[in-house]
């Protein structure tokens, strides 16, 4: 049986996706039934002020209307609409996702409250600014095989203040990360870190840019040329560097970056590594307004646990075979 | 005309500290090569120590194979010092791929402890090898580049700095190893 195929997972949690899907059914109904009413009132308001106005020709009752429009329908919208959604996303999350992370990988857990903490990213050393603003959820940790895994949705920003000649201060948030953050058990033991990041100034300068890249100190040039035109790898220890990235493990990581994109970031780091896989998109949410166990909402969430976890077999974590157990 | 000696002085300290950045350039890309060689050297010793272990764990199944325990002994004992060392290196290689291989007509030998776990360090001490020999041809392809490109020819000839021979990696190497344990 294929784990990864669509039909199977729909049967498997077929009972729970029944279950959040009646209480799905539920929560849009009533906040279907809360639209029309927030409408009703905020309309009804209106109109009533306006026929006051019209009535007493002053335009004071419409104006007295409107704030009654306004808080009328933030009542009614509470008191329909609530935590509704929330409600169900966690109930989604933890009835639809975590069972089928349980399918998929039963030795993983899926834990959405949870991320992966700001210690762990700051520790991977794949970003060089600590973030002012750290957000982590969708915690999923377990081991693959012989693979301990741990991967979270991580949003990290950095604020920045400026002020202007008129002495006014603004403030804006610069996203550094956000996506998917991985750390698993390397395979091997090893001492000094490895970074392996997307080569930007090569991309950019040419043979200018690969001068540039010297002056970042510990740059190790790998034999592979797609490799090196992907990645610029820095290493303080030239062999441990190549131990890490054998002529294989570069193979692999060009495929990784072909199917993950170019921003993609590694280290190998305490025997571990780390990537860093950017994403503008919400992964592992359910949607309010497709049915629970919609085929298309399932495939998609499946094709989100299939790019994480087959990470373990496409670096070849769970090959056991040198002295690290 | 003092304004003319002070631009030919600001002109023979530039060239100046440009041959000795170039000078000290030559020197960490030879000593860069010699620390390479160096672990090559290191790990090639280990696997050394490793051998007359795995030959105890081998010796009491290898019934037709006696020969290749002795060619992989002789192999061993060739002085670590000789012209004839890295040729004998890949001799010992070979041989212990195939003591190796004898687990395969062994489940006995396949399932012992000991002998997995050589497996496994012999494994490592191969890796090693092999990401220290390309450290080492890393190195020299940085010297080379060095010592044939202009202005570090210059420097070359009148140091005397020679090209380096890289190892040579077998396309053995270059395969992904697939080992069953």
């Amino acid at each position: 049986m294929n784990k990864w195929d669509v039909e199977a997972a729909l049967a498997k949690i077929f009972d729970e996706t029944e279950e959040v899907n009646r209480i799905r059914k539920d929560i849009a109904a009533k906040r279907a039934e809360g639209q029309v009413r927030m409408t009703f009132v905020m309309l009804g308001s209106l109109v009533l002020g306006f026929l006051i106005s019209m009535l007493t020709r002053n335009g004071a009752g419409f104006w007295v209307a409107l704030p009654f429009a306004v808080v009328g329908g933030t009542l009614v919208y509470y008191a329909y609409f609530g935590d509704g959604l929330k409600r169900y996303r966690m109930l989604f999350k933890f009835g639809v996702i975590g069972k089928l992370v349980n399918h998929v990988e039963p030795g993983m857990t899926y834990e959405p409250e949870r991320g992966i903490p700001k210690s762990v990213y700051e520790e991977s050393g794949l970003f060089r600014a600590d973030p002012d603003r750290y957000q982590s959820e969708d915690l999923i940790h377990g081991m693959i095989g012989d693979t301990k895994l741990m991967l979270s949705e991580v949003h990290a920003e950095e604020k920045h203040t400026s002020t202007n000649s008129d002495g006014h201060t603004s403030t804006r948030w610069e996203t550094i990360f956000k996506g998917i953050f991985l750390l698993a058990d390397f395979h091997k033991e090893f001492r000094s870190p490895v970074s392996v990041m997307p080569d930007v100034a090569e991309r950019h300068f040419g043979w200018f840019g690969k001068k540039l890249q010297k002056l970042g100190g510990n740059l190790q040039k790998m034999e592979n040329s797609e490799f090196e035109q992907m990645f610029v790898v820095r290493g303080t220890d030239a062999v441990e560097t190549r131990y890490i990235l054998t002529p294989a493990m570069q193979e692999r990581l060009v495929k990784l970056r072909k199917r993950l994109g170019s921003e993609l970031r590694i280290v190998f780091r305490d025997s571990h590594v780390w990537l860093a896989i950017p994403n503008t998109e919400n992964w592992f949410e359910g949607d309010i307004k497709r049915p629970t166990g919609d085929r298309n909402q399932m495939a998609k969430l499946l094709g989100q646990l299939r790019s994480c976890f087959e990470i373990v077999e496409e670096l070849d974590l769970n090959t056991r075979i040198w002295t690290k157990d | 005309m003092i304004a003319n000696m002070e631009w030919i002085f600001a002109g023979s300290a530039l060239v100046l500290v440009s041959a000795i950045v170039i000078y000290n350039g030559f020197i960490s890309r030879r000593n860069a090569m010699r620390n390479a060689f160096a672990s090559v050297d290191v790990q090639l010793k280990k696997r050394w120590d490793l051998i007359p272990n795995l030959v105890e764990a081998v010796k009491a199944f290898a019934g037709h194979e006696r020969e290749l325990l002795e060619a992989v002994i002789a192999a061993r004992n060739a002085s670590p010092g000789s012209a004839e060392r890295f040729r004998r290196e890949e001799e010992v290689t070979a041989g212990i791929n195939q003591l190796f291989a004898l687990a395969e007509n062994h489940p006995e030998l396949g399932s012992s402890e000991q002998f997995l776990m050589l497996q496994r360090n012999l494994t490592e001490v191969e890796s090693q090898i092999s990401a220290s020999r390309r450290a080492y041809n890393s190195a020299v392809t940085d010297w080379n580049e060095g010592v044939e490109v202009f202005p570090g020819l210059l420097f070359a000839k009148v140091f005397n700095f020679e090209r380096a021979d890289w190892f040579e990696v077998k396309s053995s190497e270059r395969a992904n190893v697939e080992v069953k344990l």
